[in-house]
């Protein structure tokens, strides 16, 4: 059965300027993501992967192509435009966690349920986080979590909306091994049991290695392998 | 390291982070400025009253006698120690238009009779351009008479028209501009007029017991010892009511409402630096933030925390020093260029220029805030621990407790500071209010922030709070650590507190004097009521069916010399009641509305040594006890008597009431004439003093609704006064707000970037950033009118004796100007953190 395609870009380009002139970031990017899978961009520090991410979450505004999800071209949507497709549609996983730090881990978590207008939302939050691991943490603030729990706090905010799409840029980057790797499999469960489709950004061969294709960006220009 | 090393490397690390010091310059350049621009302005006047003391004073010397001239026996005297002189009676009166038909007009004026040496000092400008001598003296069958512009106006005449005084009629030839001596003028109820003391002679007026006000201004030889002439003269007129002023203080007066205008501005001026001692506070912590990995990497290399203070410290003061000196020279100059305006305004003698003093006074107190405000972040950064420097981001601080030594330092600048605001202040009990209430306000805005943030903080976690997401942010970023409310509240908090107190203070008052006080004040007071007048002008009033009521008294003048034995000036207590001359009367039984409160009343036909009735109040304010003596100058005699008891006296009613009341047969026999209160409809106003002028035209008729009109334009003027140094305040907190909200802008731009990546609208973004702003400011509105009703209840109850009303216009006010600065300033800042690119924010943070 063919599936369906959630993300397709065509002709993506991306630049900064910079003072030695124009630097090229992306140059005519092609990218799909399908429903259900998992994919790891991957390439040296600077090769654009995670200005890719930023483009594909509608965090950052392209050059030139076109970026379609869900039938429609984001590269054309007003800024309030591209939240309403990410509150619906989006999950986004930092490297540095990104938690609001004024707020405690369940506010945190019940933010995204807020604006995507679900009923229950405290119940959710406290199951998402109870399933990430951090049913004794709901009421303390981001100060007083280590980083791998911000970053479960950061996960369960992510999928807490069951969104069909999940963004991870370098989820691990900021952890130790033995934390990332917990995180990671925690990552990739609850992908599984949420039937999102990931796109992770990521230095390491393993992480990689467990996504269902790699694609690897490299001067601006994707090179797709499948494994 | 050495200290030179140390100072260099300050130095040289300084050029790395001067942009963080821009609140810090204007927070310091601005509070300075005010408080350099208000010593200034004294110091103008103080010049200017010495440059044209004898203009002022109206010779080198000036003499006062109360309801009396000189005798030729003392007239001897003071020309032995002059040159020459002026005799100028001053006294109150009623002028009226010639009678035609229904165009009959009167008027309350302020006489000033004047001989022909008049003026010796200075020069008197009226218009059309004439003599003195010119003006005033008899052509035909009238003299001629001076007047102010306000009057011709009032009576519908002009130059050339006839005027009625007393029983004589003048001749209006010029009108008044300026006259010099105005260091005697005192508060005035009427338009001036001029006229000669010998046009009085057929007037009917200074009969015996009229009430007024002899001035002799001497001119002496040059560089004469004016206190050993002081001396001489007393020393054979000591007991003849003689009031002495010369040259060294022409205008004791003005001289003492400046002072008191110099210390209550410059009290609002160092609010207003205060504030911008919060401002100080976060630009030194932004500052010491962006500083942290080098503080770490001193650290590391082996700077100890002293040296560190040092290098910090030594920044500190060189940016104090800039922002003080900057300030100091600019309020000076400022002063000059309003110079025009000025004078316009103040109708003191300015002499405007440069004067080290208040220069250098501001720039201390610039200093010492800057200190005192930096201090506690410069000591708290210095002390981190190296682990937490090199780790943490936030723009806040951990909190370290200070050391021992360390809050001697800042407990010691306080102290400094507490002493110069003493020594600057004429009055040490306003002065030791004002710390007072300025540590008190302190306290209770930084107990609020903290009642607040908590408040907050327990209020997000409330489950309704849930589906409205701005106000949930709002509230969560309110009730945060690294939230700017603290800032946000002091700021604004003190310029509101002045306003809401001053607010409330100005509408009870107003209260009282438009709406008590006409419901049971008399319509007129009547004075110079001749004994012989006394019976028939009550009938006049009664038979003409005009009045519903009319009380009278006797009533003499004099003004306290002694008590129990010890002249006033040696008491050291500075008091209404014992600055010039007070009304005096006699009683054989209280009236109704007098109560006795202590002591007893003298029988009705005692005749014994005189026995005094004390007003209660006052008597507890000057400390006296039953049984005290008082000596009281009364027609330049002395009277000593004993207080037998005293009465509750209430002053607010402005009917007839005295400070003191004698036995009768103590002062029956001296010369008086008598005061009388007029109780009647409004509709009936210009009918009595037509029926009083016409029949009795030696009685003055003093219009209560006209003094009320002209104390409440004193009010006015006062509080706009204050209502601006507010706002002024209110300004500064404006700065003290961008500076903390420019440096939490990076927070907001990194809550606003993660927002939006969760899906949050501009709306939600924008609606949050205002909510919070909301919040604060109705926070701070509402805690200034809290404090500003305590406040203003204080005054209003004990200091000025009335009932205190609470008026929510004022408070809606206060808030409403609460709510738009933060807002204002809220906006200013939401502008960016809603516009910016999240990807942009949060690639610079990983």
């Amino acid at each position: 059965m063919k599936k369906k395609i959630l993300i397709q870009t065509d002709n993506l380009c991306l630049s900064f300027p910079s003072a030695s002139g124009k630097l090229q970031i992306l140059n005519s990017v092609n990218f799909s993501l399908y429903e259900n899978e998992t994919v790891a961009l991957v390439g040296p520090s600077g090769s654009g992967k995670s200005s890719l991410l930023m483009l594909l979450g509608g965090l950052e505004e392209s050059d030139t192509g076109s970026i379609m999800i869900a039938g429609q071209d984001i590269t054309k949507l007003s800024e309030d435009g591209l939240a309403n497709l990410r509150k619906k549609t989006m999950g986004i996983v930092f490297q540095s966690f990104h938690l609001i730090p004024t707020i405690t881990a369940l506010d945190n978590v019940c933010i995204p349920l807020e604006l995507a207008g679900h009923s229950n939302i405290k119940n959710r939050a406290i199951e998402i986080l109870t399933e990430v691991g951090l049913g004794n943490r709901l009421n303390h603030f981001p100060s007083q979590l280590s980083g791998g729990e911000q970053q479960r706090v950061a996960i369960a905010r992510a999928l807490a909306i069951k969104p069909l799409i999940i963004l991870a840029d370098e989820p691990t980057g900021n952890l130790d091994q033995k934390t990332g790797s917990k995180i990671i499999e925690l990552l990739f469960k609850l992908n599984t049991k949420n039937k999102s489709s990931l796109v992770i950004v990521t230095h390491s061969t393993d992480l990689a290695n467990k996504c269902q294709r790699q694609v690897k960006l490299e001067n601006g220009k994707t090179n797709e392998s499948k494994r | 390291m050495s200290n030179l090393s140390i100072l260099k490397f300050a130095f040289k690390d300084l050029r790395g982070g001067l942009n963080k010091f821009w609140v810090f310059f204007i927070c310091l350049f601005f509070g300075v400025l005010t408080i350099s621009s208000i010593g200034t302005f004294r110091e103008s006047i103080k010049s200017g009253l010495q440059e044209e003391a004898t203009e002022i004073l109206g010779g080198d010397i000036s003499l006062t006698l109360a309801y009396r001239v000189a005798s030729e026996k003392e007239l001897e005297e003071i020309k032995k120690i002059s040159t020459s002189l002026t005799e100028v009676i001053s006294f109150r009166s009623m002028v009226s238009t010639i009678n035609q038909g229904n165009n009959y007009y009167q008027a309350l004026v302020q006489v000033k009779s004047v001989d022909k040496n008049y003026p010796l000092a200075g020069k008197i400008k009226i218009n059309p351009e004439q003599s003195i001598d010119d003006a005033l003296k008899k052509k035909g069958d009238k003299y001629g008479i001076i007047v102010e512009d306000s009057l011709l106006k009032q009576l519908n005449l002009k130059i050339g028209s006839d005027l009625i005084l007393g029983k004589s009629t003048y001749n209006i030839r010029a009108t008044l501009s300026s006259i010099p001596d105005i260091g005697s003028n005192g508060f005035s109820l009427g338009p001036k007029v001029i006229l000669n003391t010998t046009s009085l002679k057929n007037s009917g007026l200074l009969n015996k017991g009229t009430l007024f006000e002899t001035n002799y201004y001497l001119k002496t030889e040059n560089n004469q010892d004016l206190e050993n002439l002081k001396s001489l003269f007393f020393k054979k007129n000591f007991d003849k009511g003689f009031r002495w002023r010369d040259i060294r203080n022409p205008a004791p007066g003005i001289e003492a409402v400046v002072n008191r205008l110099y210390f209550f501005l410059t009290v609002l001026g160092m609010s207003g630096l205060v504030i911008g001692g919060v401002g100080v506070s976060t630009s030194v912590s932004s500052y010491l933030n962006l500083k942290r990995g080098t503080i770490a990497t001193l650290k590391t290399l082996g700077l100890t925390t002293n040296m560190l203070s040092k290098i910090y410290l030594f920044q500190i003061l060189i940016m104090s020093f800039l922002g003080t000196t900057m300030g100091a020279i600019t309020g000076s100059l400022i002063l000059q260029l309003a110079e025009s305006t000025l004078i316009k305004i103040f109708p003191f003698p300015l002499s405007l220029g440069f004067f080290i003093q208040p220069i250098l006074i501001s720039m201390t107190l610039g200093i010492l805030i800057s200190l005192i405000f930096s201090l506690i972040p410069l000591f708290n950064f210095c002390d981190m621990k190296i682990n937490y420097l090199y780790r943490s981001h936030s723009t806040n601080s951990r909190f370290e407790i200070p050391k021992l030594k360390q809050i001697f330092y800042i407990v010691t600048l306080i102290l400094t500071l507490i002493i110069i605001i003493l020594l600057l202040s004429p009055d040490i009990k306003l002065a030791l209010w004002f710390i007072f209430g300025s540590i008190i306000s302190f306290i209770i805005l930084n107990l609020m922030s903290f009642i607040i943030k908590h408040a907050s903080k327990s209020l997000v976690n409330r489950y309704k709070f849930h589906k409205i997401l701005s106000l949930k942010l709002a509230l969560a970023s309110v009730g945060s650590e690294n939230g700017e409310n603290k800032s946000v509240l002091l700021s604004i908090g003190i310029g509101l507190i002045i306003l809401a107190t001053m607010g409330q203070i100005e509408k009870n008052l107003q209260s009282v004097l438009t709406n008590d006080i006409p419901k049971k004040a008399p319509l007129y007071f009547l004075i110079d009521i001749q004994k012989n007048q006394k019976e028939d002008l009550i009938s006049l009033l009664k038979n003409e069916k005009l009045i519903s009521d009319i009380k009278t008294a006797p009533m003499l003048r004099g003004f306290i010399t002694k008590i129990n034995d010890k002249d006033v000036s040696e008491l050291n207590i500075d008091h209404w009641a014992l600055r010039g001359d007070r009304g005096i009367t006699y009683e054989a039984i209280p009236t109704t509305a007098e109560k006795i409160t202590k002591g007893k009343w003298w029988p009705i036909d005692y005749d014994g040594p005189p026995l005094i009735s004390f007003a209660q109040t006052e008597a507890n304010e000057l400390g006296l006890k039953i049984g005290d003596t008082i000596t009281v100058n009364i027609l330049g005699r002395d009277m000593t008597g004993t207080v037998s008891s005293f009465r509750d006296v209430n002053f607010a009613t402005m009917g007839i009431n005295f400070l003191m009341v004698f036995n009768p047969q103590s002062l029956m026999n001296a010369p008086h004439t008598n005061i009388a209160t007029v109780y009647a409809p409004k509709k009936f106003e210009t009918k009595i003093v037509q029926t009083i002028t016409q029949k009795f035209p030696n009685i003055t008729s003093v219009s209560v609704a006209e003094t009320v009109k002209k104390v409440q334009d004193i009010i006015l003027k006062s509080s706009l006064v204050v209502k601006w140094c507010a706002l002024v305040i209110i300004f500064l907190g404006f700065f003290v707000i961008i500076g903390a909200l420019a440096t939490s802008e990076q927070n907001r731009m990194f809550e606003s970037s993660i927002l939006k990546t969760l899906g949050a609208s501009k709306k939600v973004i924008l609606l949050s950033i205002l909510l919070r702003s909301i919040i604060i400011g109705s926070f701070a509105g509402l805690v200034a009118i809290s404090l500003g009703a305590v406040m203003s209840l204080v005054v209003v109850k004990y200091f000025l004796n009335g009932e205190f009303y609470f008026f929510i216009s004022s408070a809606i006010l206060v808030t409403s100007i609460g709510i738009m600065i933060s807002l204002i300033t809220s906006i200013l800042f939401a502008i960016k953190p809603v516009r910016s690119k999240p990807a942009k924010i949060l690639r610079t943070v990983d």
